[in-house]
């Protein structure tokens, strides 16, 4: 995890990216609370209105639900929700990435497998 | 009144301005004079008094550049301000009179310090009674500080250019009234006015100048910016 | 709460032939921080000077909370203009600045100016005129912060302050404004330090408005595109370009538009790379048409 906020993305998008990072790698465990706006906010020094929108953003998603008066906590069943979803982009931002290089390099299927499983070791 | 409160407390947080300098310049000027006194045995007559008038002319001067930036900068509306300043001004006027007739009580009571010394007793200046005396004094102070306000107000509004063209027009006003006293014969009877009218009816008839200068920074100031 | 707190139309000031803001109209919200940008001498200053009226608009509208700011106690008391020229009077200690403070500003909490004045150190019996130029930007940011101002404007406000403080600054800001919430103003031209605090931002170039836009949709509006120049040419015809680095045969050019996923693979097909633009560089490149970096000097 970085601290280090993007200026060339949205940034209520990298908050959103952070919290489902932090509920993937179960530092953000289901049922638990989420950190406040004004927590992100100056945690990151960022605009409170900027946190809540990336806040609100999962909460639109049901990766984080609203409990009046109290805060935001994560939905139960969030981790799988999410899980799928980065597998899904895994797919489209590494796989299809490194297919199509390798391709250009002439790396064929087999040769591809060997190396997944030479990094594996690694 | 709130706010015209804040501006006298503006204004009277700097107390060197408004205190330490004025009582430093007439405190030593009258020092130097007491020794003088001291050391010649016969009964002086010193113009030291006018240190105190004329500080006024420069504290009329000074005040604008040195707070008017700031207080409008803090919120301060020009018209608070302006009367804020006039209304410390006029206290302080009144405070530094009541002073003046102090000390020359005590000058009184007391054979000029010891000395024969006339610092705060002047022939003519303060020749009537107490009250009279006393306005005489305060509308001096004032008139000397609203002309120092007048001047800084000119330059806050038009800079050096509108001095400049305000003191020209000035002495070209000036020279034409002499011209025209000259040629109509009007100095005697200036002449006899003037040693007719005592310091008190002179006072008073600075309260209309005093007020053309009042207004005259009252409109510059409402037009100034920082 | 739906009514601007700035309201601004065809503003323009003009000292003789020189225009030093030209028809410019914005609104400000309430309760957001808002980003004025652009180089030294674009007339952010002397928009600020208007809304705060201590300048004189030469012609259009201006309202502050509604109503003309001029001689109105009912906006003025409600606005605090924190500026980088601001001058004293020559006895001031710093504690006759902030004693006198509480009685200009309604919202003044002492309290927190106490700890602020611990946070920057600031020495309260010493003269305004004898502080080095970073403990005379400190005093500014207090007056600033502890004012609560409804509206607060805060001109380049920290000059000679130290990287240290100016975090120092940006954290307090957020921390009280997430707990106060107002109007806040920055204006500045350190774009990098600021920008992600920012939730809407003006640029101002040679008196005119630039951009009037949230901040947030500007952050990813634009892509630096690099190759071959003949391709990258080719690439950007008909775009809206805002930069052009030529190098040996190569080129640089910046794009400010979103990168479209049909854009991202002829890219790609051209054998081109492509890179965001951060905000910061957005603005720089948008305002420094002669590729000049004299906006960009640090305090």
């Amino acid at each position: 995890m970085t601290l280090i906020i993007d200026d060339s993305r949205p940034i209520f998008v990298q908050i959103a990216e952070r919290i489902e990072d932090d509920i993937i790698q179960g530092r953000l465990p289901e049922e638990s609370q989420v950190p406040s706006k004004n927590e992100f906010a100056s945690f990151y020094q960022i605009n409170p209105a900027t946190a809540a929108k990336g806040v609100n953003l999962l909460v639109d998603e049901g990766i984080l639900y609203k409990k009046r008066g109290i805060g935001m906590f994560v939905a139960t069943g969030a981790r799988a929700v999410l899980v799928e979803k980065r597998k899904e982009q895994f797919f489209e931002q590494y796989v299809v990435t490194m297919l199509r290089e390798a391709e250009k390099l002439g790396i064929s299927a087999d040769q591809l497998s060997d190396m997944i499983r030479r990094g594996d070791a690694k | 009144m709130n706010r015209i409160a804040n501006v006298i407390k503006l204004l009277n947080r700097d107390k060197h301005t408004w205190m330490t300098v004025p009582a430093g310049i007439l405190g030593s000027s009258f020092i130097v004079n007491v020794i003088i006194g001291f050391g010649s045995g016969i009964a002086i007559y010193t113009g030291g008094l006018s240190s105190i008038f004329i500080y006024m002319l420069v504290l009329g001067i000074i005040v604008l550049p040195q707070t008017f930036p700031f207080a409008i900068s803090f919120s301060i509306r020009r018209t608070d301000y302006f009367i804020g300043t006039v209304l410390n001004a006029i206290l302080s006027s009144a405070l530094v009179t009541l002073i003046l007739m102090i000390l020359a009580a005590i000058e009184d009571a007391t054979n000029g310090w010891g000395v024969q010394l006339h610092f705060f007793n002047l022939p003519f200046l303060t020749d009537g009674n107490l009250a009279q005396e006393f306005l005489t004094e305060f509308i001096l102070l004032l008139t000397m500080f609203l002309l120092g306000f007048a001047i800084g107000s000119v330059f806050r509004k038009f800079r050096a250019i509108g001095l400049f063209v305000t003191s020209l027009a000035a002495m070209i006003v000036t020279t034409l009234l002499v011209v025209l006293a000259t040629l109509n014969n009007w100095w005697e009877p200036i002449w006899n006015w003037l040693q007719e009218i005592t310091a008190f009816e002179l006072s008073l008839w600075l309260l209309p100048i005093a007020l053309c200068f009042a207004i005259l920074s009252f409109l510059l100031i409402r037009r100034s910016t920082v | 709460m739906t009514s601007s707190v700035v309201e601004v139309k065809n503003l323009t000031k003009s000292y003789g032939k020189v225009t030093a803001v030209n028809d410019v109209t914005f609104s400000l919200e309430p309760n957001k921080i808002y980003g004025l940008l652009g180089r030294n001498g674009a007339g952010k200053t002397t928009i600020m000077h208007m809304i705060t009226a201590q300048l004189f608009a030469t012609s259009g509208e201006l309202k502050v909370f509604g109503e003309e700011p001029y001689e109105n106690e009912r906006v003025l008391s409600q606005v605090c203009f924190i500026k980088e020229s601001l001058k004293y009077p020559d006895n001031y200690m710093v504690k006759d600045v902030l004693e006198l403070s509480a009685s200009l500003f309604p919202n003044w909490d002492k309290e927190y100016a106490d700890s602020l004045v611990l946070d920057f150190q600031l020495p309260l019996k010493r003269r305004m005129k004898k502080l080095s130029r970073g403990m005379h930007s400190s005093v500014g940011i207090i007056v600033g912060l502890a004012s609560r101002a409804p509206l607060t404007i805060f001109d380049e406000p920290y000059l000679g302050l130290d990287a240290v403080a100016r975090a120092m600054f940006y954290d307090r800001l957020i921390e009280d404004y997430s707990e106060y919430p107002r109007t806040i103003v920055l204006s500045t031209h350190l774009i990098d330090e600021v920008s992600r605090m920012l939730e809407h931002i003006i640029v101002i170039d040679g008196g005119k408005i630039l951009i009037n836009e949230d901040a947030e949709e500007l952050r990813g509006s634009a892509y630096s595109i690099a190759g071959t120049a003949s391709a990258v040419e080719s690439f950007i015809a008909g775009k809206k370009v805002i930069s052009r680095e030529p190098f040996g045969g190569l080129l640089t050019a910046g794009v400010f538009e979103r990168l479209t996923e049909t854009d991202r693979k002829r890219a790609e097909s051209l054998g081109l790379q492509t890179a965001a633009i951060s905000l910061q560089q957005l603005i720089v490149q948008l305002t420094n048409k002669k590729l000049e970096t004299k906006g960009g000097s640090r305090p």
